[in-house]
């Protein structure tokens, strides 16, 4: 990995950590005139509470949603080709540059990414209308009173999902490869998870904890003993809450899994996630999607009569912050209310 | 402000309900390899041979590194030379001695976690073994005083000694006596998120790490200095932990080893501690032994105290349980004498684990104090109001505040404390004896200087830096109320960013000090920015005195944006007063008299800690440290093999922790107190107060339901059979 | 785990000629305890035959009895009514158990063959006769609060940790298999071997032999019965002891009693000694105080785990008076 330091116009060094904080979408492009329609991309920016950088072979420009854009340059030699060259966007035959979209999240990772296999002259218009459809699912998505602090990171799911649903299928573009798959003995398997069907290459070994991490980048589900010792991984397949670090990947592509990226449905917050955040049912935060997984479920089982139930059917999900007391009065609230 | 703040929900909150809050493993970067450590089965001596051959020829492996091909490091710091705190000896693979059992002794980086960690089971090392010694009751090794705990200037230390009065002839003049020994086994901490680490090289010189840690700045610090490189060449974040209490507090030899291994492969390397490999190199509470020696009038007015003990430490490096440091503070009493001790052993070196010292010296103290009760035939709550200390019994210096009467009092009527029958085996429920404790808590009030950094945008909304961390005690959330009432702004309009070595520095969260240092810090830069805007004048349009919007300023003045940074200053009024957050614990057990089965049953803590900024949050604090109380009471106990040297317990299911079904409901009562001394927004903090007297209250109730003293944590069940 | 070999069988003869054909293959089911053992490294198949997909799922309850098959979960088992009607020892044992989630993964079949939880076992940087034939046994002379005491032998004192055997070895059970050399019907108390010379062998099994279904005789005079777990928490932990109690009492004369330990037995532990100091006795406090001792004689005790001769006693006169109490 390389850092980029570019100037402004004043002079001064910035870099991606200026904007950082904030999901931001690199685009490169052949042509993209921000300058003419910034009040138009900037509207859609603050309600994305994204930046935006455009690199052409000519110029890099930001824009940040509370600013004008500013126009950077590269320090040093090698112009903005070392930029695309690093993203790995290359010229095609006619020395025209693809495009390229890269949704960069408030730590700087690049979470997802494109790159178009044919491109436009001008493409304007087609980033601004899927920034346009973007917003407007997320405000759909997004309960009005939700503070700054969630939409940062939120955004960042959605501008990747809508980017990759509105713009991408307009130009055509194919998908950019997955990541390498390993050498070796590998199987391809397929997954259903949140209603979403997922192709994956893994070795028969890899768990189903370890291919929603760390190959569907479904991070939600947490690992905190591998050894089903804490309910951390609980997910539910078939409907039935089990602790995904010990059970294969393999075993299960006939049954749906749903993870607590799922559970909601779409619809913001599913009334037992809300419920955890009304009643502070958490402090780190690392058990609370295995706890409420094993929640969900435990009411679907319809065994609970009391309290006391609740802490012994709950029992399979272990908390250091040890906020059980909370976790109990969330589940009852939505006991209460179902 | 109010002394008792709103309790808003937490802004992470949706984040860490929806599964999109990204913890260090989970933060996505491009051609991530895994790593994973080889850790020593011997607990002393010498690796004489490591065939890495099979792991290297394994498919998908990039690289075994071993202390014959790590690279070469500049001179690491010594026990005699380190320089703080956090500033541990580390193991990074430089040369063949073996110090303890599970030391990093290589690391396997592969393609896939599988593959990696397959290949670590694959790297055969040969040792030669000497025996060991491990357990600090059996131990022949004799106590000694600690090392000065860091050779820095930086860090306050603790005396490990005091005298005041004349301990000897005030115990041989007192009309009782107690005299017994407590001891505390090893804890582990055990944040549910294992410790992880991600290290991304940008060229050979600029390093980012993505780490589980509570101090982004001594993480890059200590990163910094272990692998040679500028300070401002490492950038550490760190935007939501899962867990620390106090094991994340210090920075451990995977985290450079993390980043020799991406260095190694050219790649960044991702590292995650498996569960096992969580009971030895990243820390413990230490094993410790200590002897309480009370002598007292008839009356119950305390004469003299003795508190000495001792607490293991590694061979190699520095730690020393300040297990005397709340005796020394929390009774008046005349003559007082405490020694801390330590023994070496071949163990890994332990580390500061939630309310050290605190935790382990109020459960030897308020335990003695209930025998003297018993004695005395005293209530024991009545036994502490009449040592009570209305100023600090060790400096005679007023405190900034003090609330523990109302605490106690606030407790004690909610528990019904009146209703106690006082005879051990006297209360009962059906078939189990029902027991009743209490204990005071107490946690010193740390702040540390902090830095923040303020914008206020044209649209209204402000941002608030610093670099602090979020470890579940709710900084995020409560930074930005601090924020949000400085600015006078609602709290939506206001967002708080931490974890990052790129914004202001800001201490280790540790110590409970984060919510007072960061949040002096904050409240200063806020303030800052706001005489900014007031600065500019009034510039021609509206009238100043009016309480215009600052959006409506910056507009007015056609600017985007203000900022105002506030750096860090050491406070004046700290050596004026002394400082500490009291409380009261008060526990219901109810005890199976035939099987010797414990469990509590009811328990309420009442404590006074300066301005709660959030009562939601805080309440979670507290309770959560209740029940680590409770947990220290009744489960947590870290087991050697004696000739392994080796903690055999080391998972989930050995080392035990509660579980839901443990823990009855639990009354946290705050007790309004204003501070005007302690800090610029009167807060003490809360993270640790809540375990501090809670195992000698459950220890004291377990006395009352069955007439058996238990000083040897945990009170497991055969012990009283 | 190394690199495995996965095989889905649909049917029980796929699954028996697989492992046929291959002396380092083994049975998947819920995988609760053979990956979790895999991922130690304690275990090391080539191949795994997931088993998940063979219809062995039916529970048959009759007047004859009860047949389960031996891919039935855990929850399920013990949430079937007709089981928790008339075998509720087995549904009390089932659901002390694990966690919830364990116990929806986990499958009658592999709970027979559950391994030690024995610290060393587990660990294989430790000398362990079971996991490694001849190396020793570190827990003899090491940390053994969860070991056995009955049925130990010099060279393992392993416990077998399963709460559900102990109530199938109360019940007389009969395991049923299927192997290459044709159908077995096992009598429970010969399933599982003690440690003797050789704790690496657990079962009566030979490779490849599939469990099918466990059936069990009706449970005649047996519904006055009682399930008692002790452990260090108050949930999710394996027993320090456990007592399977089965109880016919007329008048005031015991007619029939069946006691099985758990949690202090290298195998789940039938207490026939104890079941005949009872029978023909008055249900009264002394006479199962006589049979509590019962249960424990000949105990051999290591320095941690030396308690559980008395809380074994306590528990077994606890299970017998509670059974009493209610009767
Ligand atoms: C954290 C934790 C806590 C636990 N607590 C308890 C507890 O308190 N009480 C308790 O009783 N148990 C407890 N268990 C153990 C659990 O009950 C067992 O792991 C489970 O029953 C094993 O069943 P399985 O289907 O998952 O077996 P697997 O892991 O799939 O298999 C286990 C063994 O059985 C073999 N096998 C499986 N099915 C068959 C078959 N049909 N024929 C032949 N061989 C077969 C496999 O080859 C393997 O050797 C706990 C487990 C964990 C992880
Ligand atoms: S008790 Fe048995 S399983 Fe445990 S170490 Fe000894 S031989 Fe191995
Ligand atoms: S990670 Fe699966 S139970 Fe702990
Ligand atoms: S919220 Fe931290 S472990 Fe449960």
């Amino acid at each position: 990995m390389r850092s980029f330091p570019l100037r402004d116009a004043r002079g001064r060094l910035v870099s991606l950590h200026d904007v950082r904080g904030r999901p931001t979408l690199i685009a490169f492009a052949s042509r993209l005139d921000l300058e003419a329609r910034r009040d138009q991309f900037r509207g859609e920016l603050r309600s994305l509470g994204a930046a935006l950088i455009v690199i052409t072979r000519e110029t890099i420009a930001l824009l940040a949603p509370d600013d004008d854009v500013e126009t950077l340059e590269l320090v040093g030699d090698g112009g903005t080709d070392a930029l695309f060259a690093h993203f790995g966007v290359k010229p095609g035959a006619d020395g025209a540059h693809p495009l390229g979209l890269f949704v960069v999240d408030g730590d700087e990772a690049v979470v997802w990414q494109q790159i178009a296999t044919s491109a436009g002259t001008d493409d304007t218009e087609e980033l601004l209308a899927a920034l346009r459809r973007a917003a407007t699912l997320r405000q759909e998505a997004s309960s009005a009173a939700q503070p700054l602090f969630n939409r940062r990171e939120m955004i960042v799911t959605s501008l990747a999902g809508v980017l990759s649903v509105v713009f991408l299928e307009r130009l055509g573009w194919a998908r950019s490869p997955a990541p390498p798959a390993p050498t070796g003995a590998t199987t391809s398997i397929t997954l259903q998870v949140n209603g979403v069907t997922h192709k994956l290459d893994v070795e028969p070994r890899v768990t189903l904890l370890d291919a929603l991490r760390e190959q569907l980048g479904l991070t939600g589900t947490k690992k905190g003993c591998d050894h089903g010792q804490c309910g951390a991984c609980t997910v539910l397949v078939g409907g039935r809450r089990i602790d995904s670090c010990l059970t294969l990947a393999i075993m299960h592509q006939t049954q749906p899994i749903t993870t607590i990226e799922g559970l909601a449905n779409g619809n913001g917050l599913h009334r037992m996630q809300a419920a955890f955040v009304a009643h502070d049912a958490f402090q780190c935060g690392y058990c609370t999607p295995g706890q409420i997984m094993s929640a969900v479920a435990m009411l679907e089982e319809g065994r609970v009569r009391s309290e006391s139930d609740v802490r012994e059917q709950m029992s399979g999900n272990l908390c250091r912050c040890a906020a059980y007391p909370n976790i109990v009065a969330a589940i009852t609230s939505v006991m209460g209310k179902g | 402000m109010k002394k008792i703040g709103p309790p808003v929900d937490r802004v992470d909150g949706p984040l860490k309900v929806t599964g999109g809050a990204r913890y260090a493993a989970e933060v996505p970067v491009a051609r991530v390899a895994h790593a994973v450590l080889v850790l020593s089965t011997i607990a002393r001596g010498r690796i004489t041979g490591m065939d890495t051959g099979k792991a290297e020829r394994a498919p998908g492996v990039l690289a075994v590194i071993t202390h014959k091909n790590a690279m070469h490091l500049p001179p690491q710091p010594t026990r005699e030379t380190r320089a703080s705190q956090g500033d541990h000896v580390l193991q990074l693979l430089q040369d063949d001695h073996v110090l303890y059992n599970r030391q990093p002794i290589a690391i396997v980086v592969a393609d896939t976690f599988e593959r990696a960690q397959h290949a670590a089971h694959l790297v055969a090392v040969r040792y030669e073994a000497a025996p060991v010694d491990v357990d600090l009751l059996r131990t022949r090794t004799a106590a000694r005083a600690p090392h000065p705990p860091y050779h820095g200037t930086v860090a306050q230390t603790l005396p490990v000694e005091s005298r005041r009065g004349d301990v000897a002839a005030a115990l041989a003049a007192a009309a009782v006596r107690v005299e017994e020994v407590y001891t505390i086994p090893a804890e582990t901490h055990n944040p549910m998120e294992p410790h992880a680490t991600i290290a991304v090289w940008h060229g050979p010189t600029h390093l980012t790490v993505y780490d589980s840690t509570q101090g982004v700045f001594e993480d890059q610090r200590k990163l910094a200095a272990s692998l040679g490189l500028p300070r401002e060449n490492v950038r550490v974040i760190s935007h939501y932990i899962g867990g620390g209490f106090g094991t994340k507090g210090a920075v451990w030899s995977h985290v450079p080893l993390a980043a020799m291994a991406a260095q190694k492969v050219g790649r960044p390397v991702k590292l995650v501690l498996s569960r096992p490999q969580m009971f030895g190199p990243v820390g413990a509470r230490p094993q410790i032994e200590q002897r309480v020696v009370i002598g007292a009038g008839r009356d119950g007015v305390l004469a003299a105290i003795r508190h000495e003990g001792r607490s293991s430490v590694s061979q190699f490096d520095q730690f020393c349980e300040h297990f005397t440091a709340p005796t020394r503070a929390l009774y008046k009493c005349p003559n007082l004498d405490t020694t801390e001790r330590v023994v070496s052993l071949d163990i890994a070196t332990p580390c500061q684990m939630r309310a050290p010292g605190e935790v382990t010296g109020t459960f030897a103290l308020e335990s003695a104090l209930d025998e003297l009760a018993v004695k005395l035939a005293i209530d024991p709550l009545e036994l502490r109001l009449r040592n009570y200390a209305e100023t600090d019994p060790e400096t005679g210096r007023p405190w900034s505040s003090k609330s523990l009467r109302q605490c106690y009092q606030t407790a004690a009527e909610k528990f019904g404390w009146s209703r106690k029958k006082p005879q051990p085996r006297s209360m009962v429920d059906g078939k189990l004896l029902v027991g009743w404790g209490m204990a005071t808590a107490t946690y010193p009030a740390n702040v540390r200087p902090a830095s923040a950094i303020a914008t206020l945008f044209a649209d209204g909304t402000a941002l608030v830096r610093a670099g602090t961390q979020d470890i579940g005690t709710g900084t995020y959330t409560v930074m930005t109320q601090v924020a949000a009432d400085a600015l006078g702004l609602p709290v939506e309009k206001v967002r708080f960013e931490l974890g990052d070595t790129d914004m202001p520095e800001t201490p280790t969260s540790g110590g409970s000090c984060t919510a007072a240092s960061v949040g002096s810090a904050v409240h200063q830069a806020c303030l800052g920015a706001r005489e900014k805007l007031a600065r500019l004048g009034n510039g021609g349009g509206a009238d100043p005195s009016v309480d215009e919007p600052f959006a409506a300023q910056l507009a007015r003045h056609g600017m985007k944006r203000i900022e105002a940074r506030y750096d860090a200053k050491q406070l004046e009024t700290r050596d004026r007063y002394a400082m500490r957050a009291f409380g009261a614990q008060f526990v219901e057990v109810r005890v199976d008299p035939e099987l010797g089965e414990v469990r509590v049953s009811r328990a309420v803590g009442a404590f006074a800690a300066g301005r709660i900024l959030n009562a939601k949050t805080a309440r979670s604090q507290l309770l959560g440290g209740m029940i680590w109380g409770i947990s220290m009471a009744l489960h947590e106990n870290t087991v050697y093999d004696p000739k392994l040297g080796r903690i055999m317990n080391n998972d989930l299911s050995e080392y035990l922790v509660p579980v839901n079904l443990d823990i009855p409901a639990i009354d946290v009562l705050f007790v309004p107190e204003d501070d005007p001394y302690v800090n610029e927004i009167g807060v003490k903090g809360v993270g640790e107060i809540g375990i501090t007297g809670m195992a000698a209250a459950v220890a004291n109730a377990v006395y009352h339901a069955t007439g058996r003293r238990i000083r040897d944590l945990p009170i497991t069940l055969d012990k009283l059979l | 785990m190394r690199e495995i070999r996965y095989l889905s069988v649909a049917a029980e003869g796929p699954a028996i000629r697989a492992l046929q054909a291959d002396t380092d293959a083994t049975y998947l089911a819920g995988g609760t305890s053979l990956l979790d053992l895999m991922k130690l490294e304690v275990l090391n198949f080539a191949q795994l035959v997931d088993v998940n997909a063979i219809p062995l799922t039916k529970i048959e309850v009759s007047n004859d009895g009860a047949r389960i098959g031996s891919m039935v979960r855990n929850s399920d088992l013990a949430l079937h009514p007709e089981i928790a009607a008339r075998y509720p020892l087995l549904s009390e044992a089932l659901l002390s158990g694990a966690s919830p989630q364990i116990r929806n993964m986990a499958t009658v079949g592999g709970n027979l063959l559950q391994r030690t939880r024995c610290y060393y076992y587990r660990d294989p940087s430790t000398a362990c006769n079971k996991r490694n034939p001849g190396s020793g046994c570190a827990a003899i002379d090491g940390y053994n609060r969860n070991h056995a005491i009955l049925g130990t032998s010099d060279h393992c004192i392993a416990t077998h940790a399963s709460d559900m055997c102990v109530a199938l070895a109360a019940l007389d059970a009969v395991v049923h298999t299927q192997g290459p050399g044709g159908e077995r019907h096992i009598p429970f108390a010969e399933f599982h071997r003690l440690p003797g010379d050789h704790p690496e062998i657990e079962s009566v099994l030979q490779h490849g032999e599939l469990i099918t279904a466990v059936s069990l005789p009706p449970p005649t005079g047996l519904r006055q019965s009682r399930y008692l777990k002790i452990r260090d928490r108050a949930s999710y932990a394996f027993a320090l002891s456990a007592v399977a109690a089965a109880l016919r009492i007329e008048g005031n004369l015991i007619r029939g009693a069946r006691i099985a330990l758990g949690g202090v037995g290298t195998k789940p532990w039938r207490a026939v000694e104890a079941e005949q100091a009872l029978v023909g006795k008055p249900a009264n406090r002394a006479t199962f105080t006589l049979a509590a001792a019962e249960t424990v004689r000949g105990a051999r005790t290591r320095p941690h785990n030396a308690f559980k001769v008395e809380l074994t006693r306590r528990a077994v006169v606890r299970a017998l008076s509670t059974i009493r109490g209610a009767s």
